[in-house]
């Protein structure tokens, strides 16, 4: 019998590696990717605390969760193909001008 | 959740994040190995902490151990790999981890309709963009990460929060820990006392979806059409339109083929 802390702790590793790898990698697609990666950990964490209500609410949740990373993953990487025609590189540092 | 429970996977925290510090990308191949193997260490401890019982009940928490222990060394990998076809492969990798766990927990059309979308559509899209921007070699931006140290901290101390939050005594409930799949939780909510006993799981949610959460089901169709229209506008290219000019005023003697305008245009 596996308890529901274990499932969430899970999912919190899943989200924070995701975090980590959103903040230290240069490379846009592999940013964006992390960010897939949290989204898994989000929804390990909504469908065992909805088992443990006895709740379909945390798994219909945790499908339009999937629609709207559906949805972000192909904005995300449509910005990412301009990106790269504008600057020519992947690198996230080619757009460091911005910054400050 | 006891506290001295916590205690322990601060320790595992810690030391999964000096080895993930050390195996994020950078010069020189011992402190990236030196890093998987503190971050698999850890691992090991952390999954021997989730298997506690393993040996006293039946073979849910075996199935438990080692779904988790592959979406987390998945994980790991995939965000210190420095080339990114192998963190997209990885990543499918932890999507198939987090179907099993979702198995586990008894919800087999989202583990289903996960393994669909995100390694059948989602993962494609980005492998087919990889392919298409990726530079050939090891370029700088993939073999340095940044910020490591503020990163790991950051993800150290967001995991270690959340995990510390569950260690809190929690009052009036009397339990230690909060049982998963039990059998009084094979009813589901929201279906008629007479059919939830012996229903499936995917008459389960497609019931609560179309009947209580219906208005939200349109607007995620709505919100799918936005998106589609928004990233065809984003890179869709321009042509410009020339006119005609007639051999009067010097241009070619036959008009342009109809469908010819614009048919060679670089995609990047």
């Amino acid at each position: 019998m596996v308890d529901a802390p274990a499932y969430v702790v899970v999912g919190a590793l899943l989200f924070s590696l995701g975090v980590v790898g959103f903040l230290s990698r240069r490379n846009l697609i592999v940013i964006f990717l992390s960010t897939e990666l949290m989204f898994q950990g989000v929804v390990v964490n909504l469908v065992a605390l909805g088992r443990l209500h006895a709740n379909l609410d945390g798994q219909v949740f945790a499908l339009f969760l999937l629609v709207i990373a559906a949805v972000e993953a192909g904005l995300a990487l449509a910005l990412v193909v301009l990106m790269y025609r504008r600057r020519g590189t992947l690198d996230a540092h080619a757009w460091q001008t911005m910054r400050g | 959740m006891s506290p001295h429970f916590s205690i322990y996977l601060y320790a595992v925290f810690a030391l999964g994040a000096v080895g993930l510090y050390l195996a994020l990308p950078q010069r020189g191949r011992w402190p990236v190995r030196t890093g998987l193997i503190l971050s698999a260490a850890a691992l090991a401890g952390l999954l021997a902490f989730f298997g506690r019982s393993f040996l006293f009940t039946e073979g849910t928490t075996f199935y438990f151990v080692v779904l988790a222990g592959i979406a987390l060394v998945g994980a790991v990998r995939m965000i210190t790999h420095p080339k990114p076809v192998y963190s997209a492969i990885l990543f499918v990798m932890v999507v198939l981890a987090t179907a099993g766990l979702l198995l586990l927990l008894r919800a087999e059309f989202l583990a289903m309709a996960l393994v669909i979308i995100y390694a059948g559509a989602i993962l494609v899209t980005y492998l087919f963009v990889i392919m298409l921007a990726q530079q050939s070699g090891a370029p700088v931006y993939d073999t340095t990460a940044r910020e490591p140290f503020a990163a790991v901290a950051a993800g150290f101390l967001l995991a270690a929060t959340i995990v510390g939050m569950l260690g809190e005594a929690r009052a009036g409930t009397g339990a230690e820990s909060l049982p998963v799949a039990s059998e009084a939780a094979d009813a589901w909510e929201g279906l008629p006392a007479d059919e939830s006993a012996a229903t499936s799981h995917t008459l389960a949610v497609g019931a609560t979806l179309l009947t209580r959460y219906v208005v939200v089901f349109e607007l995620a169709g709505v919100l799918l059409l936005v998106a589609i229209v928004g990233a065809i506008a984003l890179v869709r290219r321009r042509v410009e339109e020339t006119e005609w000019e007639g051999p009067a005023a010097g241009g070619p003697v036959e008009p342009p083929a109809p469908g010819s305008i614009g048919r060679r245009v670089e995609p990047f």
